[in-house]
């Protein structure tokens, strides 16, 4: 009696385990959103503040893979428009981002670089960063931004 | 043994030999020290068999595929390391493709994998994927070649 009990609540436990890895080995999130991407930068080529609005489309999976790593795919496109502070003058600025990568559960950044275009000949152009911050879980959490005067 | 034996024997050291050859080029250090950060290119190239996954038929085609892989690597006052990543694949013989992409990545010191996707000429969604695996303690990257059918998007099955 006693062991016919225990041989059921092992094999209880061990099906229970198996169901709990195949679920998590298979369970996907997806993200698939437009979210409002605002904020102020500094033009480094003419020293103005430069305010930008706009959206980024999130399109995001993430996977636990078969090896245990976080499978994360992401493909992020942002446009954005801006004002000089000091000028007057109109930016724009679009680009991408996309990224398949397996990864320990930790947290990891991946940048992308685009020229932020200036429609006027006498402020120059200049190029922002957009850091898109991946928590260790495969969600995307931030996005952030810097800027240069290279190239 | 029997003549199917033979034969079967036959067609696995077939397919064996570039298996070898491959690894061969996989072991190859990138690195270099230049003042805190570092650089350094990879050069890689195999002719391997390639079945076209998205088809039902069993149809193995002998390709001639090639990687060139520069790194440039910092390391961070948070303790990360940023990586830049440029890799550029190209693919001859009966299956085709080329084309190129970069990684700028920041991450904590632990392996982690790149995954490259480019579109082979034909019809279907055959993709190849350029699987870049780097190790940052060694600053080394391997680089593998997989097929899959689909773009490696998050719509994708693959």
């Amino acid at each position: 009696m006693y062991q016919m009990s225990l041989s059921r609540i092992v094999g209880a436990v061990i099906v229970g385990l198996a169901l709990t890895v195949s679920v998590s080995a298979g369970a996907q999130q997806l993200v698939n959103e437009v979210r409002p991407y605002a904020g102020t930068t500094l033009n480094p080529c003419n020293g103005e503040a430069v305010t930008f609005s706009g959206t980024v489309h999130y399109h995001e999976k993430t996977q636990v893979s078969t090896d245990g790593r976080i499978h994360v795919v992401v493909n992020e496109n942002y446009n954005v428009s801006g004002r000089g502070q000091r000028t007057g003058v109109a930016y724009n600025m679009s680009g991408n981002m996309h990224a398949n990568s397996k990864i320990p559960a930790f947290p990891i950044s991946f940048r992308s670089r685009s020229r932020f275009i200036s429609t006027a000949s006498t402020v120059p152009s200049f190029h922002m960063t957009t850091i898109f911050r991946i928590n260790g879980h495969g969600i995307q959490t931030t996005a952030t931004t810097e800027s240069d005067c290279k190239g | 043994m029997t003549l199917r034996t033979w034969i079967l024997l036959t067609v696995v050291a077939v397919f064996a030999l570039p298996a070898f050859a491959q690894r061969y080029y996989q072991d190859e250090v990138i690195t270099g020290e230049t003042g805190g950060g570092w650089s350094g290119e990879i050069s890689y190239a195999t002719g391997q068999y390639l079945d076209n996954p998205c088809t039902a038929v069993v149809d193995w085609v002998w390709v001639s595929y090639g990687v060139d892989l520069y790194q440039e690597g910092q390391a961070l006052a948070t303790g990360n390391q940023r990586v830049l990543f440029d890799e550029q694949t190209s693919m001859s013989g009966a299956y085709s493709t080329a084309g190129a992409s970069q990684s700028d990545v920041e991450y904590m010191p632990q392996p982690y994998t790149l995954r490259k996707y480019h579109k082979v000429n034909t019809y279907d969604n055959f993709h190849v994927v350029t699987v870049i695996d780097f190790d940052p303690a060694t600053r080394q990257s391997t680089v593998s070649l997989e097929t899959a059918c689909g773009n490696g998007m998050p719509d994708s099955s693959q």
